[in-house]
């Protein structure tokens, strides 16, 4: 093992998790290694400094409040998994109303649009130029456009 | 036979066998939700969450582990459906664009009495805590049930739902993460 594969072990080495072959390489390269050495020192105290680990105690009045919580099941509700579907229910509800106005609005008169079979030849060239048509403009067309173009030149 | 007596009691409905549940085990589970969420007020929620749930799933309690045990996976799968969830909403409410929770560890006691070596220990037990917290999920669990809770291998498989030979394959990679983690720390100091 190099020294970066025995690095990453030697939280394992010193709480006796290495199997014995790694276990030996690791006490092999130790002598070697004064950086190692020196992180194995350190880790074990920090690893194995049990007595600094606080345990928590339970929460004052914890029977009272989930007494409460219980008899008050609408809030229990609130706060979890409700909110989240709220939210989504509204979101699709506000795209169903911007879907439908859009719509609406669409079908006013004087908001349709002209098929391109309607329009004079002009007018047509003139619109395909227009960026808000979103019509593609044919190879026809431009072959319209040019032929006007020259035509206007001349 | 305590344990016993307490389980047939819960069963029944008794609401004074379910304040002694609370009594029993608060503690326990509150400890689970600090480590976990590493927030106190989270975990106070949390905590009685559980409870609301252990009662209410009581009869589903089959008496092959532990009423500990149980308890131990009710409060680790609220945890973790909490902190997904969590996950999810600050996606939903654009928290996702603020600065990330990088204060999330637990709050230590008042340091006032303490002496300066204890102080030390206990900034090194946090940092520890918080590179715990960084690991993969089923590493995460598994050692803090292991460090924390002092469960046997045997019990986490319980608790997380697997074979004892997946809790002890976690616990390792979590070691050699942990450790991983824990190194460019050692060489601040």
């Amino acid at each position: 093992m190099t020294h970066s594969n025995i690095k990453n072990k030697l939280l394992l080495y010193i709480d006796g998790s290495l199997n014995q072959t790694d276990a030996s390489e690791v006490e092999r390269h130790l002598p070697q290694c004064p950086r190692c050495k020196k992180h194995i020192a350190m880790l074990s105290e920090i690893w194995k400094n049990k007595p600094a680990i606080d345990k928590f105690t339970a929460p004052p009045f914890l029977w009272t409040r989930i007494e409460a919580k219980m008899s008050n099941p609408v809030q229990n509700l609130s706060s979890g998994g409700l909110s989240y579907s709220l939210r989504i229910t509204t979101a699709v509800f506000i795209l169903l109303i911007a879907f439908f106005i859009g719509n609406y609005l669409g079908k006013l008169p004087g908001s349709e649009t002209k098929s391109p079979a309607n329009f004079s030849s002009a007018e047509y060239i003139t619109r395909s130029y227009h960026f808000d048509t979103f019509q593609p403009i044919s190879e026809e067309s431009i072959g319209q456009a040019i032929i006007l173009t020259s035509y206007q030149n001349k | 036979m305590k344990e016993q007596e307490l389980l047939r009691k819960l069963i029944s409905g008794n609401q004074s066998a379910f304040k002694e549940l609370i009594d029993e085990y608060g503690s326990m589970v509150f400890n689970v939700c600090c480590r976990m969420l590493g927030n106190r007020h989270e975990s106070e929620d949390i905590t009685q969450d559980v409870f609301i749930n252990a009662f209410k799933s009581i009869k589903k309690f089959r008496s092959d582990s532990k009423l500990s045990t149980w308890l131990y996976r009710i409060a680790v799968n609220h945890c973790l459906n909490y902190q997904s969830k969590k996950k999810r909403n600050r996606w939903l409410s654009f928290e996702f664009f603020s600065a990330t929770e990088s204060g999330n560890i637990p709050e230590p006691v008042s340091n006032e009495n303490l002496p300066d070596i204890l102080i030390e220990k206990k900034e090194t037990e946090i940092i520890i805590q918080k590179a715990i917290n960084s690991l993969p999920e089923q590493q995460r669990v598994a050692l803090l049930l292991h460090r924390y809770e002092e469960l046997s291998y045997e019990e986490i498989a319980k608790v997380m739902e697997c074979s004892v030979s997946a809790v002890e394959s976690r616990i390792f990679r979590g070691k050699q993460n942990l450790c991983k983690k824990l190194l460019p720390y050692l060489n601040q100091l």
